[in-house]
């Protein structure tokens, strides 16, 4: 316990020895610098990580786990067999063979697209790859006994459970997303690769094509391991006439400029929007499609049992999933923030566990069809219907008892008013509908009343600023200016004294002082409103 | 009776129309100006408020849901610039102490140092020196071996920092010696700050940065707020209304009616307005459309209705050079500080609270992630929370004058780490009912801000006691030498120390993906996680105050004496060793032959 002590003796004018100095400066520079040191060399992450382990979990297996990837922009594969290690700048395998993957080994990674899954991986922890935003396919050895992957998607070795979905997942080119206009839509984040040749393309004959050549040797050159994907480019001439071209999965070349003799083409890729779960499957693992923003459309086989944990988290574009006969769970957030979800949804009536928020944030007005006869019984979890965040409860109450052709029925007569809502739109405005509402992609109407805030707001704070601060420059009178110019000229020679070391100048008596000293001091009303004024209309 | 009441009505009204343009005697501000500085401190607070839903930090949800900077990149960021950061307080503080007004050598040194800067800065930021540079590759090795960097990044990120504080700097001493005589030492950023800053958040929010990789983003984001933090312009009212009037019972007044009301404003327009103008147009508090539209409007009207008042008030403090204040030279300052053991109890307890530092926010765990509460009831629950230590706050003078301060902060180390505790039990008893788990965390938040709101209110009023010493011990309150010699010396540690929760959230798999806390059980591991080290840290913050702390209120007393005494005689014309050479034995021997 701290005693009472009196209270030290001052030491004003006291100041720091020679030797304190030294030692002060040495101890700041050692600290300083020891800290930055240790602090970096907490925060560097290894860029794979992989712990040797005798007995995986309790399965006897012995083996390294993956538990570990600190990815960069020059990893866009990952190869996961043997652990790696860095010699001469290259990564290299080494002995071992990896076993098993931990949970949020691979998580947010922004820059891989492909995972390569050895024969040797028999444990792949639940959400072991989550949210690789580039992320394009799997490829599982064949003989891997506890996995495989179809078409780049992850499934355990019976299929009975699709593990994870390849956010940017590309299985073909939807060359219709990229003709409109010239405009491209739905790609895919990358660096935009140019190509430029000349010479002359004759069309319809590709031996005798130049263009041809130059451009087929081009990509040969780029993607010679890829090649076996190219579509031999028996489509060059449609390059030309519609300006697009997709010798490779997922990838698109688009003519930027075409002047007859010379070409000049630019890469893109893009992903699909379309995804069907293959029957057989039971089970949607945790974080399946956690954010797969790109599918417009997922359908579930009739064999699907239960869907997990935020299964398809924020897949925004997903308008629609059917629920299959047979389902039994939904997982908490399953479908939450999956904003363009705007029709009704049939909930069979096997289903008997709905997590809680699993339609958060889909769109209010979404309705549900619930095959069970009332809510007794199913084991609902809270918030489960999507609501706006200001008020109390959902929008719409569930419709209980009900059958699967009554939501098709409301979404088929809702999907046709949609329908004629847009073509009445279309045909009062004769502009597309995303002229009318944007703006350079912004909302127009938003954008009209920011603007609208702005005009005047800005009109008076820029009054403001002009009479406040250049009010002395060219809005003051002659004889305001006068006393400012005397009041700053005391100020100087005040400050000038200051620095010199005369703490106590005298101040020149002058009429534009405020009685801001002398508080106690009272002071009739007048005299302050002299000073007020004279204060060259500083405040008024 | 009722005659009575009518007549001191009268008077009210009376003294109020009568004092509405003139002040009362003996008083400095007029009434009108009362309104004005409702108007002003009601909108920078407002202002303030706005402007802190946007940061380069884990806290801003611009930054996080849309920019999706991983956790440990701020923690990156903030170590580079651990010791620059440290010179650059040393020249501000050089440059802020003197209101820009510097020697003439001085002042060209320091223009020199930052014009050099600011254009080393351009040339870093618009050359790759990452490729001209022949740098070894172990040190691109270990550079892209910390979350988010590259060598470019790395460069990039110096570059903004050192145009930042290159053109900042300069800038700041060319307004302060321009305008300062005329504006004042407060108000005269608010004017030249606000277009550039209204300009720099419309970038933040509206440029596509989301499109470039992480490692150019962060750099290019990173650019943008500093620049905006450069341009900041709030806390001028607040600053010009705690020193409206020498009058400390009139500046009391100010503080308890225009300014206390004036909150009203930021409770309406900032804490209600706010998150329902959200939930109803864009959906969501963390969609960018909050941030493109709402927050620019919002921090609009909020600029206005500050802007219509501050132009009216004016500070009414002695300005410097009036003030002829003692020149401290920098030795004597350091060696005054490291006399004063009370700033160090504190700042060893600053330190060892640093273990909590990097956990998450309580409400936005409760309300966002947990019970996803952001519209009207968001509102509600955070008015409610905020009115629980109104009681507190009422009730502080008096608490205050019956407990000793070292009583009042331990009491509130052990509420916090209570009220930690009750979170802990909240994750781990309720893990799967996150309703109950949000309750009980609510609770746990009420209960603590309510026992404790009154203990803050006290640590303000250590602070000013605390300068008190400092005035005795060396003559001058050093009030920046105060935070920055403690800064050098603790934030080394504590920068260290605020890695453990970042860096443990990684390994539960709380990276740049701030979704995954709506997934009940990774939310609990890192909230039980780090609120274990919170209340660690709480407790351990005791210590130093149960071993060291001996400032009492009796000793603040003969503290006081002492400085009237320094007072009395400087008036009397005493030289400064006169004035300086007493001591409270002196005073206590002067008084007892007088007694006798």
């Amino acid at each position: 316990m701290a005693r009472q002590t009196s209270l030290p003796k001052p030491d004003v004018g006291g100041t720091m020895s020679r030797t304190g100095r030294v030692v002060f400066i040495i101890f700041l520079i050692i600290v300083l610098s020891a800290s930055v040191s240790f602090s970096f060399n907490s925060l560097s992450r290894k860029t794979y990580e992989f712990e040797y382990t005798e007995d995986y979990n309790g399965t006897g297996r012995s083996g390294y786990v993956f538990d570990g990837f600190n990815g960069n922009a020059s990893i866009t594969e990952i190869h996961i067999a043997h652990p790696v290690e860095k010699r001469n700048g290259e990564w290299v395998e080494t002995e071992g063979d990896v076993i098993a993957v931990s949970k949020f080994t691979v998580n947010s990674d922004e820059y891989l697209k492909y995972i390569y899954i050895g024969p040797t991986v028999e444990y792949i922890e639940d959400q072991a790859f989550v949210y690789c935003r580039a992320l394009r396919a799997f490829y599982v050895d064949e003989n891997n006994p506890s996995y495989c992957s179809i078409n780049g998607v992850l499934y355990n070795k019976d299929m009975t459970e699709i593990i994870s979905y390849p956010i940017c997942h590309c299985t073909q080119v939807v060359i219709d997303d990229v003709r409109a206009d010239g405009e491209v839509k739905n790609i895919g984040r990358e660096n935009v690769e140019s190509f430029s040749a000349q010479g002359v393309y004759v069309k319809g004959d590709e031996a005798k094509s130049t263009l041809f050549t130059s451009f087929r040797n081009y990509i040969k050159s780029n993607y010679s391991g890829d090649f076996d994907y190219l579509n031999e480019f028996s489509e060059f001439s449609e390059l030309m006439d519609n300006n697009v071209y997709a010798p490779y999965i997922g990838t698109y070349y688009l003519v930027t400029e075409n002047t007859g003799s010379s070409i000049t083409v630019e890469r893109f890729w893009t992903c699909d929007e379309k995804y069907e779960v293959p029957e057989g499957v039971t089970k949607v693992a945790n974080k399946a499609f956690y954010k797969c923003d790109r599918l417009v459309s997922i359908t579930l086989p009739s064999t699907v049992k239960s869907i997990g944990d935020m299964a398809f988290f924020k897949c925004g574009s997903t308008s629609l999933v059917n629920l299959p006969d047979g389902l039994e769970t939904i997982g908490n957030d399953a479908f939450s923030y999956c904003e363009n979800m705007k029709y009704a949804m049939f909930i069979p009536a096997s289903v008997t566990h709905i997590g809680h928020h699993c339609f958060y944030k889909c769109s209010e007005d979404m309705l549900f069809y619930m095959g069970s006869k009332d809510a007794s019984a199913v084991d609902l979890g809270g918030k489960w219907q999507p609501r706006n965040d200001n008020s109390f409860k959902p929008k719409n109450e569930p419709v209980w008892g009900s059958l699967r052709a009554d939501c098709d029925k409301f979404n088929s007569e809702k999907y046709a008013q949609d329908e004629a809502q847009a073509a009445k739109d279309a045909a009062e405005n004769p502009q597309s509908q995303d002229e009318t509402q944007t703006v350079g992609g912004m909302n127009k109407k938003a954008l009209t009343a920011l603007i609208a805030c702005f005009i005047p707001c800005f009109g008076f704070i820029g009054l403001q600023i002009i009479r406040n601060v250049f009010k002395d420059d060219f809005l003051m009178t002659r004889r305001g200016k006068e006393k400012l110019a005397k009041r700053k000229e005391e100020n100087e020679r005040i400050h000038q004294a200051y620095i010199n070391g005369e703490f106590d100048v005298p101040e020149t008596p002058a009429q534009d002082e405020t009685p801001a000293e002398e508080p106690e001091k009272e002071e009739t009303a007048h005299s302050r409103e002299q000073d007020g004024e004279n204060e060259g209309g500083e405040s008024e | 009776m009722s005659g009575n009441a009518g007549a001191k009505i009268k008077s009210f009204f009376g003294e109020f129309t009568s004092h509405w343009n003139t002040p009362a005697p003996g008083k400095y501000v007029p009434y009108k100006e009362y309104l004005w500085d409702f108007l002003a401190v009601g909108g920078d607070y407002s202002l303030k408020r706005v402007l802190n839903y946007i940061s380069f930090s884990q806290w801003c949800f611009l930054v996080i849901f849309y920019y999706e900077v991983p956790v440990l990149t701020f923690s990156v960021v903030s170590v580079l610039f651990l010791i620059q950061g440290k010179f650059w307080a040393l020249v501000n503080m050089i440059v802020c102490d003197n209101l820009g007004f510097l020697p003439k050598k001085t002042e060209r040194l320091i223009y020199t140092l930052y014009l050099t800067f600011a254009v080393l800065g351009v040339l870093f930021l618009v050359l790759d020196f990452s490729a001209i540079i022949p740098l070894p590759a172990s040190v691109n090795n270990y550079v892209t071996s910390l979350p988010g960097m590259t060598l470019r990044t790395m460069f990039k990120l110096i570059a903004a920092h050192w145009i930042n504080v290159g053109w900042g700097g300069a800038r700041s001493i060319f307004i302060r010696k321009r305008w300062l005589p005329k504006l004042g030492r407060y108000k005269l950023f608010a004017y030249f700050n606000v277009i550039p800053c209204m300009v720099f958040v419309m970038l933040i929010c509206w440029l596509p940065l989301y499109n470039n990789p992480l490692t150019e983003r962060i750099w290019q984001l990173f650019l943008l707020f500093q620049l905006y933090g450069m341009y900041t312009y709030t806390d001028s009212a607040v600053n010009i209304s705690s020193t409206i009037s020498p009058n400390p019972h009139e500046r009391m007044l100010v503080r308890a009616y225009p300014e206390k009301l004036s909150h009203l404003l930021n409770s309406i327009m900032v804490d209600s307005m706010l998150p329902i103008l959200a939930a109803a147009l864009t959906g969501d508090i963390t969609n960018i459309n909050t941030y493109r539209y709402i927050i620019p409007i919002m921090m609009m009207f909020c600029t206005v209705v500050m802007f219509a008042g501050l132009g009216n008030i004016k500070e009414r403090i002695p300005q410097p050079p009036v003030e002829k204040k003692k020149y401290i030279p920098f030795w004597d300052g350091v060696h005054g500080i490291f006399k004063n053991k009370y700033i160090w109890v504190n700042a060893l307890s600053a330190l060892i609270d640093a273990l909590g530092n990097g956990s998450l926010g309580i409400k936005d765990i409760i309300l966002i992630y947990t019970w996803r509460e952001r519209g009207l009831i968001m509102v509600i629950v955070k008015n409610l929370v905020a009115m629980m230590g109104n009681p507190g706050a009422f009730l502080s003078p008096w608490i205050r004058k019956r407990f000793q301060y070292r009583t009042l902060i331990i009491f509130k180390r052990l509420v916090l780490a209570g009220q930690s505790l009750g979170y802990i039990i909240a994750c781990s008893l309720f893990a799967d009912n996150y309703f109950m788990s949000g309750l009980v965390m609510l609770i746990s938040l009420c209960v603590g801000d309510m026992l404790n709101s009154a203990i803050s209110l006290a640590e303000g009023d250590m602070g000013v006691r605390l300068k008190d010493y400092q005035m005795y011990l060396s003559g001058e309150r050093l009030e920046n030498y105060q935070g920055t010699i403690t800064d050098w010396f603790i934030s080394p540690f504590t920068s260290i120390i605020s890695l453990i929760i970042p860096i443990l959230f990684y390994r539960i798999g709380f990276t740049s993906d701030y979704d995954i806390l709506f997934a009940d059980d990774i939310r609990s591991k890192c909230m039980v996680v780090s609120i274990a080290f919170d209340l660690l840290g709480h407790l351990l913050c005791c210590i130093p105050y149960i071993l060291f702390w001996d400032y009492t209120d009796e000793k603040h007393r003969q503290v006081i004496a002492v400085l009237e005494e320094r007072e009395r005689r400087a008036n009397e014309g005493a030289t400064q060793e006169e004035i300086y050479a007493v001591t409270y034995e002196d005073l206590e021997g002067a008084k007892a032959p007088e007694a006798e």
